[in-house]
């Protein structure tokens, strides 16, 4: 591939990729300001009741200064431009309530590996043997096995991840006792690199990742099964049967490769969408991932980590579509053809 | 028994369906002789490129190749390839029935001996893989050629159609129609098969590739010395390309005959509707299906001749037998009670019909 | 194709005829409710019966541990999770269906700027803003949680519909009707919409299930509507008394498996009308 043209398309992406970034964040700005009622007050308001505070209104200069700390002081123009100017310039959230003097963005940075190491790592685990399977199936697609698989993935990819989690926990981990129930890592260990710890790291990682797997396996195998389908009645796939290839040699390069394409489309997606995932997996878990962050932050009103968990959710869909951008032209001539003439 | 390169014997191929059975080929004989392109002919849905489809053995469910047999016999010392199978060899010079063929020698005989021109060659390529792969893959799937020399006789033959050999590097979506369509004629002619059977190769294509096309495949004829089965629903195309001819009708041949004949003097009413219907080369195309009235229904053929309720010159007996497919002059053969009395198995001199005009 | 085809979707009989006893049991709530527990008392009121008590006559599921009645519950939960999800479904794909026929039948500038939009909403992950919203809405009704979850749903009807818009636009009978002096709005509901009912209905279905996943997304991190019990609050009631270390499976269960078969409805519907009317997709989907 001509290297220049390429590096014109790369930084065409990038200008896209930057503006979409300030645009969404301009979005989930103006998003969080229409929120209808004050965060201040409903914060003050959880205070009484949990009887911190002894006075019955909100005490204008206490809510200021809790404005000024979490940073919605001021117009909302310059509320708009500080916020820019932190997160874009410096990646900095402001200051959290929920660890009252830890930024936020070290908490994001602390959770942010095991979000990503969990549901990194079972997306691709799941894509991996649902493309594989799929394909398969698809390939087969007139066999009674095939088909069984078929009508059992139907079902299992209509199961919520939660409630799949769920049935995994009851099982494995409360009545078999064979897996723990929660947290990413045993309490007596020491994390860094020993083998207790990662022993420990894999043993408490596997329900909530079989749980996504199983779930999301399911998903691709009806996908790609659909795809390899489709390209089953295509014309060259008749045509190259014609010309006499070995099966083996026909489904993966013709059958196989052809629907992998939007598959890793669809692959970067889901891969832009973890934080998404993660929500809901990691607080049955405890696992001390974004998800768990999140549901923390709702408790205690924690607008910044709110806002910050948003914020990184969106940029990890974007960031997934522009990476997916430039790898595209790599592996679909026709997207090469196409956007570089 | 006769020495044609392919014999087909009362092929029958049906698609399965809630309502019954669609019977898209119902009894075609044919025979494509060694060395001769056989053009077949016919409206939109008599069945043509089924019958090519189920040479191939790519009839695909629904559909079921329900009775008959295909006879296949190349001659097996052509061009004898280094990997050749001494046992697959023996089989095939003693004649295979493709309709029975088991998948590992139907897998040997693809290509290396009978190659396949699809209708749709817009789409025959895969979009994702250089044009240099599809060639070559089908090269080394059949032969010990080296990757090398896979190269080499890709480029030769893109020369002889005159494709150029940065072609080879190009995917499907950087050629034009014709030059695709072209690239699958050279692929369809890498291994020197005795057979090639194209399905409208040139429809959809505008006049002048339709030319460069034509010649593509008379040189492919000239340099190997293959025997080519043509269908096309152009007759004017048929004209300048075949040496014989087979109407299709309702799923059956009506008349086959040496080009000249056909047009000269058609024997068939329906070969003589066809062909007042038509255009010449280089005029206005004309779509066939709509010349002849609306589609007959195929899960119920009409009963004795399928041609009877347009024919001009139906007599009693066409309503109710069905006219075999004889030999009536030498070379000629014509499915019609006209031509041919059952009973008395007499041909008829019956020329009177030939040119078709007598009740106009 | 007619509706009646539909008829013989194995899939779609079966989706249909499971969403519709669902739908009735929904429906016939307040009499299967009042039959349980007896119609004066309140089935939400605590300590009305003993606590897990296991099933029996009286009880089909037993009782909980605020010694409720379970069936009750699950009903009560069921209605209210599909009134919100249909709610919310509809809502969305009136939107979406709006967007995507604007867009489709206009083309041009106005597609271009509404195809823009609907891309970014469609990039922008639901439930982290779900919640950002959910928490600080001091309190959340039914109508508004059906506007939050249909603000982020409705790309995908938009989508769908734009698409199908944009291939009927060239077809022969819409220049017919506009040869014959009909004005746009005419040829969109005389002309257009009545080939689109199939499409409305995967995109209703499609959102009703999304909704309702969002919804049970909400309510798991215990931000759901206010005062209202839907089979989401109630699984996230059971867990957090720790109904999973005290072994009552079945209090987790039997809600999970009615938002299961809820969806699992809603899909093979699905299933049957893309067969039905897209034959392409024949034995494709399920994604």
């Amino acid at each position: 591939m001509d290297r220049r043209k390429f590096l014109r398309y790369g930084l065409r992406r990038l200008a896209v990729y930057l503006l979409t970034i300030w645009g969404a964040f301009t979005i989930a700005f103006v998003f969080f300001r229409l929120i209808p009622g004050d965060p201040i007050e409903l914060y003050y308001r959880e205070l009484q009741a949990e009887g911190f505070s002894g006075e019955s209104a909100v005490n204008d200069a206490a809510a200021e200064t809790i404005r000024e700390r979490i940073g919605i002081d001021g117009t909302i123009i310059e509320q708009y431009f500080r916020f820019m100017g932190n997160v874009i310039f410096r990646a900095e959230f402001g200051g959290s309530i929920l660890a009252v003097g830890t930024p936020v963005r070290d908490l994001i940075l602390r959770a942010l590996p095991w979000t990503i190491g969990l549901l990194g790592l079972s997306v691709l685990i799941g894509w991996v043997l649902g493309v594989i399977v799929g394909g398969l199936v698809g390939w087969a697609r007139n066999s009674p096995f095939a088909n069984g698989l078929t009508t059992i993935s139907i079902a299992l990819s209509q199961v919520p991840q939660y409630i799949a989690a769920l049935a995994l926990l009851y099982l494995f981990a409360f009545t078999l006792a064979w897996f723990p129930v929660r947290n990413a890592y045993p309490g007596t260990v020491i994390p860094g690199f020993n083998l207790d710890f990662i022993v420990g790291v894999i043993r408490h990682g596997t329900l909530p990742a079989l749980a996504i797997i199983i779930v999301s396996v399911s998903g691709w195998i009806l996908s790609t099964r659909s795809l390899v389908v489709l390209i089953l009645g295509e014309d060259y796939l008749q045509y190259a049967q014609s010309k006499g290839l070995p099966r083996g040699y026909l489904f993966t390069n013709y059958v196989l490769r052809n629907a992998l394409l939007p598959q890793i489309t669809a692959l970067a997606i889901s891969l832009g969408f973890i934080v998404n995932g993660a929500l809901l997996i990691e607080t049955l878990f405890s696992y001390p991932g974004l998800g768990l962050l999140l549901q923390r932050a709702v408790t205690q009103l924690d607008y910044n980590t709110i806002q910050a968990i948003v914020l990184i959710s969106i940029l990890s869909v974007l960031t997934a579509n522009f990476l997916l951008d430039l790898v595209l032209p790599f592996i679909d001539p026709r997207v090469r053809t196409q956007e570089m003439g | 028994m006769t020495d044609d390169l392919l014999t087909i014997r009362d092929l029958r191929v049906y698609f399965h369906s809630t309502r019954g059975e669609y019977k898209v080929v119902d009894g075609v004989n044919l025979g494509v002789r060694r060395n001769e392109i056989l053009g077949l002919a016919g409206e939109s849905g008599s069945g043509k490129s089924t019958v090519i489809e189920a040479i191939g053995r790519l009839i695909e469910p629904p559909g079921y190749i329900a009775a008959g047999e295909i006879i296949f016999k190349p001659q097996t010392d052509h061009q004898p390839t280094r990997d050749a199978n001494p046992a697959f060899e023996s089989q095939l010079a003693a004649g295979v029935d493709l309709v029975t063929a088991e998948q590992p020698l139907l897998q040997y005989l693809r290509w290396r001996h009978m190659s396949y021109i699809p209708q749709a060659s817009m789409n025959a390529l895969n979009p994702i893989m250089r044009i240099k792969r599809q060639m070559v893959d089908a090269i080394t799937a059949h032969t010990d050629l080296s990757e090398t020399d896979a190269h080499q006789r890709a480029a030769e033959v893109l020369d002889i159609v005159k494709l150029p050999p940065p072609v080879l590097e190009a995917y499907p979506h950087e050629l034009s129609g014709g030059m695709k369509q072209r690239a699958i004629i050279a692929i369809g002619m890498t291994l020197n098969p005795q057979l090639i059977v194209a399905d409208e190769p040139t429809t959809a294509l505008d006049v002048n590739v339709q030319r460069a096309i034509l010649d593509a495949l008379l040189r492919v004829k000239a340099e190997t010395d293959a025997s080519i089965l043509f269908v096309s629903h152009d007759l004017a195309i048929h004209a300048e390309l075949v040496d014989r001819m087979a109407i299709m009708y309702a799923g059956k041949i009506v008349e086959v005959s040496p080009v000249h004949d056909i047009f000269a003097a058609p024997k068939h009413p329906y070969t003589q509707q066809l062909l007042k219907s038509a255009p010449t080369l280089g005029g206005e195309r004309v779509r066939q299906e709509t010349v002849l009235g609306r589609a007959l229904d195929r899960l119920n053929w009409p009963s004795g001749c399928r041609f009877h309720q347009r024919c001009p010159f139906v007599m009693e007996r066409c309503k109710h037998v069905e006219p075999p497919l004889v030999e009536v002059a030498p070379g000629r053969s014509v499915a019609c009670h006209l031509h041919y009395d059952v009973e008395t198995q007499q041909v008829i001199n019956a020329d009177e019909f030939a040119d078709g005009r007598t009740h106009d | 194709m007619t509706l009646t085809s539909l008829l013989h979707s194995r899939y779609f009989l079966i989706g249909f005829t499971l969403l519709a006893a669902l739908a009735l049991i929904a429906i016939l709530e307040p009499v299967l409710v009042a039959s349980l527990v007896g119609a004066e008392t309140n089935p939400l009121q605590q300590g009305t019966f003993g606590i897990f008590e296991p099933p029996s006559a009286e009880h089909p599921l037993g009782t909980d541990r605020f010694g409720r009645d379970y069936a009750t519950l699950l009903i009560i939960g069921l209605r209210f999770s599909l009134t919100i999800g249909l709610l919310a479904g509809l809502l969305s794909t009136l939107v979406g269906t709006t967007i995507g026929l604007i867009s489709g039948y206009f083309g041009g500038r106005v597609d271009a700027v509404l195809r823009t939009f609907t891309d970014m909403v469609l990039v922008i992950p639901e439930l982290p803003l779900l919640i950002a919203m959910a928490t600080f809405i001091p309190t959340v009704t039914i109508p508004l949680m059906a506007v939050l979850l249909a603000a982020f749903s409705w790309p995908f009807s938009a989508r769908t519909i734009r698409a199908q818009v944009l291939s009927m636009r060239e077809r022969s009978y819409v220049d017919l009707a506009r040869a014959s002096d009909m004005n746009n709005v005419q040829i969109v509901f005389f002309e257009i919409m009545p080939n689109l009912f199939p499409f409305l209905g995967v995109s209703l279905a499609g959102s009703v299930i999304g909704a309702i996943l969002a919804q049970f997304g909400l309510e798991i991190i215990g931000l759901g509507v206010a005062n209202t019990m839907t089979l989401g609050v109630l699984i996230n009631l059971t867990i957090s008394w720790g109904a999973m270390s005290l072994g009552q499976w079945v209090l987790i269960g039997a809600p999970a498996l009615l938002l299961i078969l809820i969806f699992l409805a809603l899909n093979l519907i699905n299933i049957g009308l893309e067969q039905t009317f897209n034959p392409r997709l024949k034995g494709t989907t399920g994604t």
